[in-house]
């Protein structure tokens, strides 16, 4: 037997035993900024990474494809003889609410890796040098995530903005950020040091926008926008890592409502097979909608009141 | 020092109906080399004698490096088994949900869900039998009339160049007769049938008859035994008299 819920309140790996890495070398005078010249634990070792680990934990099975990449991802590390959680870059498309931040809280939860959100846009610049000395630039989102949690490998959600995508020297910033074959001694000139972000997993998620339904046709308004990646980076990832699309499949959609009601109850401590079963049951409750899928935000709370309820009357 | 997360749990099938059993793992697999090939997951349906399982897997090369059998059902025998096999196959695309619901849910769940689609493939594969057996007995009465028709031996009337025929066919008229008697009176002919057409049972013995022995040496046979059965029925009072003795004869002695 191997396939298991995976249960606990705070999952974050504590890194009492973890291997750890010094990922920064300042290239002047001062040290590395927010301490990140000390040594950072790398997390998610353990059992987690054995097959029946993170790989056989259920909650992930409406995600097509994603099981298996996590599983090659945590062979990897072992066969490498790595002790911790490191997946290659993973991009998760789809319209807004299919379940890719699910996905991904999904991972780190199971992977006991802290989770940060980097918003990229346009005008993304992380690696720009202080214009004038005066004006400081804050450290760039994946520093100050490792340096928040202390932790050398936490995974990092770059959220596309679909409007207006990365283009030119800030998508080559972005992929150079990524890349895991360069990644390893990113240099930062604004910090004046070179830090290794080679231990990071990345999730690059991108949602579309929805057709406009219903009102006055107005020629003027946005349309609709597939989710698709800016061209440099799908080169990238499907080089090195996985695209994952994310459809709102509604032969899967009675599984989606199964594992939202699976990791919400392990993720809150509960799960035994009448706080899933009650979870359940309340969201098959929920309407289908024919043209649109149920966000799966709206699910996850739902599942979240339901177990509230559950406890609540189990108290009672 | 934070304290250190719990280790994760194991939930694995019990065979206690009352909850879900957090058991240790007896063994913790291995990860197969990178050389081995790729790692697949999938979910099937496994029957063993009486017991259908549905297992999900994760494999490589064709090794199984975890298998855990979500759910599994004892039936009362084999043939059951195998129907409960076949209903549920015709699910593939419910299988995945079914072994996440069995280790999430229950094994219970599954069963409930499962027990009336084996019901209505049960109740639908042997209606199907029914009306297929229904179309094979339909077939075999049709064959076997065809085939009846076919071989059946019969004596057929027939009149040529003013003389009066019975022919002996097999298969109807239009085919080869196997023998034949001719006859100058049409009063003949009716006397002789009124003796032959009641040894029906031994057509088939006159046909062989025919292919053995000269058909004039077989029809002065047949002539003689149809007089002496003439002189039985008179001695016992039972002929009509006049041209055809055997008329009102049945064939009993």
């Amino acid at each position: 037997m191997s396939a298991r819920i995976s249960m606990s309140q705070n999952s974050v790996d504590t890194g009492g035993t973890s291997p750890h890495v010094v990922i920064a070398e300042s290239m002047g005078p001062h040290p590395a900024p927010l301490g990140l010249d000390a040594p950072l634990a790398l997390l998610g070792g353990g059992d987690r990474l054995m097959p029946g680990g993170m790989a056989s934990a259920l909650g992930i099975d409406h995600v097509r494809g994603l099981r298996t990449f996590m599983a090659e991802a945590c062979r990897s590390q072992v066969l490498a003889g790595r002790d911790w959680y490191q997946q290659p870059p993973l991009a998760l498309l789809g319209q807004h609410g299919v379940g890719k931040g699910f996905a991904a809280r999904w991972i780190a939860r199971h992977a006991g890796l802290p989770l940060f959100r980097m918003p990229v846009t346009y005008d993304f610049a992380a690696n720009q040098p202080d214009s004038d000395g005066v004006e400081m630039r804050l450290p760039a989102v994946p520093l100050i995530a490792m340096a928040a949690s202390r932790c050398a490998n936490p995974i990092v959600v770059v959220e596309l903005d679909v409007d207006h995508p990365p283009e030119g020297v800030a998508l080559e910033e972005l992929v150079r950020m990524l890349d895991p074959r360069r990644n390893e001694r990113w240099l930062d000139k604004a910090q004046d040091a070179i830090f290794d972000l080679g231990h990071i997993s990345w999730i690059v998620q991108v949602h579309g926008r929805p057709q406009p339904r219903g009102g006055v046709h107005d020629p003027n308004a946005s349309r609709g926008i597939t989710a698709a990646l800016p061209p440099l980076l799908a080169d990238l990832i499907k080089d090195v890592g996985l695209i994952l699309r994310i459809g709102p499949l509604s032969e899967l959609e009675d599984m989606r409502r199964l594992d939202v009601a699976v990791e919400i109850c392990a993720s809150h401590a509960a799960a035994d097979r009448f706080a899933i079963a009650a979870v359940h049951d309340h969201l098959l409750e929920i309407r289908r909608d024919r043209v649109d899928h149920l966000p799966c935000g709206s699910l996850v709370r739902e599942a979240e009141r339901a177990l509230a309820s559950h406890r609540a009357g189990g108290m009672g | 020092m934070p304290e250190p997360s719990p280790p994760p749990l194991r939930l694995t099938r019990s065979s206690d109906a009352s909850g879900p059993a957090y058991l240790p793992v007896p063994y913790e697999p291995v990860w197969p080399a990178a050389s081995d090939g790729p790692l697949e997951h999938s979910v099937r349906l496994e029957q063993i004698g009486a017991i259908v399982s549905l297992v999900r897997e994760m494999s490589c090369g064709g090794e199984v490096v975890t298998r855990t059998v979500a759910w599994s059902a004892v039936h009362e025998g084999e043939d059951r088994a195998t129907d409960a096999y076949e209903a549920l196959g015709a699910h593939q695309a419910d299988l995945l949900y079914w072994s996440v619901a069995a280790l999430a849910l229950g094994e219970a769940y599954v069963s409930d869900v499962v027990a009336p689609l084996i019901a209505k493939f049960i109740e639908e594969r042997d209606a199907e039998r029914a009306r297929i057996a229904q179309q094979v007995e339909e077939a075999r009465r049709k064959a076997e009339a065809k085939l009846a028709a076919e071989t059946a031996l019969g004596f057929w009337v027939k009149t040529k160049k003013g003389r009066y025929l019975l022919n002996l066919h097999r298969g109807g008229s239009r085919t080869q007769p196997l023998w034949s008697i001719a006859f100058d009176e049409a009063w003949e002919r009716d006397r002789f049938w009124d003796w032959i057409g009641q040894l029906q049972d031994r057509f088939a013995e006159i046909a062989v008859e025919a292919q053995k022995v000269d058909w004039a040496d077989l029809e002065r046979r047949l002539l003689r035994e149809m007089l002496v059965t003439e002189q039985q029925v008179k001695k016992q009072g039972l002929g009509s008299g006049g041209r055809r003795p055997l008329r009102f004869w049945r064939g009993d002695l």
